[in-house]
């Protein structure tokens, strides 16, 4: 609705005041039915025309001029009621008009009284404040005439005090200038004494002081060499005297070095020479026992028949019984992991190696072998 | 150890100087050093020594006429196996027949750790042997036993022989009584013939199970060693076909187009890999036996043929040239993925998997020639096991310890048997023609 209003103002506005029209027209037309049915009451009355007929004796014509006056009824009627239809419409239209012209003045009237009622209030009202604008016009005058009164009475009393004040306020104002200078002058004199005082004092204490620096000077000089020379005196003392002390004391370690030198070397030869025998002896053995190892080892390799396929990383390890001539007693496998043939093969290399070499010395001999046996 | 003695004294002296008190440390370490030994075993390394065969003395064996020499069978089956080197027979210092004829002390002055000897006599129709296995170097005896065969079962007498010697010996079982299966192809271009071959482990007693005009190869037995299945082009068409061995039935496995071949039954017995071309490309397939349901294990657009089981019965290693050239692959089912084996050499096929499942036995070709090689599954390393330069078709004996190949001999070719563990190969014995695909068969249980 808002938006058809917004798109087409004048339309909506005509479309709305044309239904209000109606509404209105409706309503009056309502309001006013009893005035508009009593015409129609009226007309059920209707005043017969005065028509002037002539007695006709034929009954033939009678009822023709019957039918006849009857036509002319109905038409009179008819018409009658057009125009009284007619003068209806036209008679409510004078009245509403009057009723309108009516209203409008009565309105009229009423709006003039008012007008009247209101311009004679104004009046009264005006009237009311000139009375009290005058009233208040004396009474603003009475005032002012009293203020003007005090206004001057007080300003007499201020130019007469103001008068005595100033005369008062110059005979200070002389007074002090004088006792001004005079202190003024008494100060600049006690100033200049002070201050040729003062000079002459730190003159004299500057001078004292001088003095007593340089004695003092001088006292701390003397004493501080006199300190210098005995502490050097007394250190070349001290390094005199550790240099002796640690003369003496190198020249005993040495001596006891030497002894124990001399001591130790003479421990070390002879446990040389023992050393030197046990390690012969010794060794002596050691070269038999690993001549007698190459021995059996070179036998029973040469009599190892190693059998095809033996893999690298087979390992049999034997231990031999023998007896003092060397000769095989026993031969037990204490590990062997490649094949059968392989194993046998091993234990055939120490039989057919049998008798065993015997060892240079025979301190050494050893009844049990041990024997590891590799392809590679 | 002459200069030894005056750099230990410098070393003791120089130590002495530093301090005194290093006397008495030294002195007793020195001394511990040198006592230590006296208490505990003297422990001695050997290592090196030179590696050979075991020489081992077979004596020929006391034994009637007409009987073969068991000593020579059993000496060259030892020889076979690579382990064993076999004492010339004028190198023996007696001939002893049994322990109470052994002299031993002679014999320890030899080469031979052990001997083998025993006698033979017939008995009728029986033969009966008695044999002894001596370690020398004790002394000891080792085994020895009574067998009691047919007369005309003497070679197989001698290879049971072998066979317990090899076993005491080693600790493996011997795999001398068992047979080799083969082809063989002679006559002229229009009149040839092909013959299916089965021989005893040194290549004698060949007899023919089939005989064809019409070319035959790639045998492959069954586990329990009864049947044969074997590629036959009867009809200019191949097929495989199945053939038992005791009665010489035999039935037609496969009839596709195309390629039939390879067939290689499984360790258990109850597959049977072959070659197939019928999706268009040769691809391997494995057929179960009872079924004869069909599996196809490969489908990679190459060349697909060669298989050979593991030992588990469901992996199979396999020629495939799916990367330009030959080689060798490894499948644990049909949807598996294949896993290279071979690397760095530029032909690699004819895959045979050792009974243990640990190598690899196969034809390379390295240098100007085709060569059998074993390789390790473990870490790959390779070494050739023959020496010619034209061998093919390798074939684990089945204690693993031997292999047989295909080997071109004079313008035919022959059968060599070489020691998985490397060394001189032997060739077996046989007269005329071409020998081809040689199969080891199983264990004689």
């Amino acid at each position: 609705m808002w938006r058809m209003l917004a798109r087409m103002p004048i339309a909506v506005t005509l479309a709305i005041l044309l239904h209000l029209v109606l509404l209105l027209a409706i309503v009056f037309s309502e309001l006013w039915q009893p005035e508009t049915v009593k015409p129609s009451g009226e007309a059920s009355q209707p005043s017969m025309p005065n028509i002037q007929a002539e007695s006709v004796s034929s009954e033939a014509i009678e009822s023709q001029a019957e039918r006849m006056r009857e036509q002319r009824e109905n038409r009179e009627r008819e018409r009658t009621e057009a125009e009284r239809a007619t003068e209806e419409a036209a008679a409510a239209r004078r009245a509403e008009e009057a009723r309108t012209q009516q209203l409008a003045e009565l309105r009229e009237a009423r709006e003039r009284e008012a007008a009247q009622e209101a311009e004679r209030l104004e009046e009264l009202r005006k009237e009311q404040q000139e009375v009290e604008a005058a009233r208040e016009q004396a009474r603003k005058e009475a005032e002012e005439a009293r203020k003007e009164a005090a206004e001057a009475a007080k300003q007499r009393e201020a130019e007469e005090k103001a008068r005595q004040e100033a005369a008062e306020k110059a005979r200070q104002e002389a007074e002090e200038q004088a006792r001004k200078e005079a202190e003024e002058k008494a100060r600049r004199e006690a100033e200049e004494k002070a201050r040729q005082e003062a000079e002459e004092q730190a003159r004299k204490e500057a001078e004292e002081k001088a003095r007593r620096e340089a004695e003092e000077k001088a006292r701390q000089e003397a004493e501080e060499k006199a300190r210098r020379e005995a502490e050097e005196k007394a250190r070349q003392e001290a390094e005199e005297k550790a240099r002796r002390e640690a003369e003496e004391k190198a020249r005993q370690e040495a001596e006891e070095k030497a002894a124990r030198e001399q001591a130790e070397r003479e421990a070390r030869e002879q446990a040389l020479r023992d050393q030197l025998a046990a390690e012969q002896q010794a060794r002596a053995e050691s070269d038999a026992l690993s001549r007698w190892a190459a021995a059996i080892q070179s036998k029973v390799r040469a009599n190892w028949q190693r059998p095809r396929g033996a893999r690298p990383g087979w390992t049999c390890t034997v231990t031999v019984q023998q007896d003092a001539d060397g000769r095989v007693r026993n031969v037990s496998v204490e590990r062997c992991d490649g094949d059968r043939l392989f194993e046998r093969s091993v234990v055939q290399a120490i039989e057919a190696a049998s008798p065993l070499p015997k060892p240079e010395i025979e301190s050494i001999f050893q009844e049990e072998l041990r024997f590891n046996f590799k392809p590679e | 150890m002459t200069g030894q003695p005056g750099v230990t004294h410098m070393t003791v002296l120089a130590l002495l100087h530093r301090s005194h008190r290093w006397f008495a440390t030294t002195f007793l370490a020195g001394m511990l050093a040198f006592v230590m030994p006296a208490q505990a075993a003297l422990e001695i390394d050997i290592s090196g020594g030179t590696e050979s065969g075991v020489p081992i003395a077979v004596v020929p064996f006391d034994q009637p006429g007409g009987v073969d020499d068991l000593a020579r069978i059993i000496g060259d089956d030892l020889a076979r196996s690579g382990l064993f080197a076999p004492v010339a027979r004028d190198a023996m210092p007696g001939r002893p027949a049994s322990p109470d004829q052994l002299r031993i002390g002679d014999w320890r002055a030899g080469k031979a750790r052990y001997l083998v000897m025993g006698q033979a006599e017939t008995d009728g129709d029986r033969l009966r042997t008695r044999f002894y296995l001596i370690d020398v170097s004790s002394g000891e005896r080792i085994a020895g036993s009574q067998i009691s065969a047919g007369a005309s079962e003497d070679r197989s007498v001698a290879h049971r022989i072998s066979d317990i010697v090899y076993e005491e010996l080693t600790g493996d079982r011997g795999a001398f009584s068992t047979r080799i299966a083969y082809v063989t192809e002679r006559g002229s271009v229009d009149n040839r013939t092909y013959t299916l071959q089965i021989a005893d482990s040194d290549g004698a007693n060949p007899r023919t199970v089939l005989e064809s005009p019409y070319p035959l190869m790639s045998p492959s037995w069954s586990p329990d060693g009864g049947k044969l299945a074997y590629v036959s082009f009867e009809g200019n068409r191949s097929a495989i076909w199945v053939q038992n061995l005791s009665t010489g039935e035999r039935y037609q496995l496969t009839d596709y187009s195309g390629i039939n071949g390879a067939p290689a039954w499984s360790p258990r017995g109850d597959k049977i890999a072959v070659t197939l071309s019928k999706g268009g490309n040769p691809d391997i397939y494995v057929i179960d036996v009872d079924s004869r349901r069909t599996t196809q294990w490969t489908r990679a657009g190459s060349i697909e043929t060669e298989p050979t089981w593991f030992p588990d019965n469901r992996s199979l290693a396999f020629t495939s040239d799916r990367f330009g050239q030959p080689q060798v692959f490894r499948k644990s089912g049909p949807d598996d993925r294949a896993r290279r084996l071979t690397f760095d050499v530029p032909y690699a096929a004819g895959p045979r998997i050792s009974p243990d499942g640990e190598s690899l036995a196969l034809v390379v070709r390295d240098g100007g020639g085709f060569f059998v090689a074993e390789q390790s599954l473990d870490d790959g390393e390779r070494q050739l096991l023959s020496r010619g330069g034209g061998e093919e078709r390798p074939s684990y004996a089945p204690n693993g310890a031997m292999v047989v190949y295909a080997a071109q001999s004079g313008g035919g070719s022959v059968l060599k048997i070489s020691p998985a563990i490397g060394g001189e190969p032997q060739t077996l014995s046989y007269d005329r023609g071409k020998v081809r695909d040689p199969v080891w068969g199983p264990f004689n249980d």
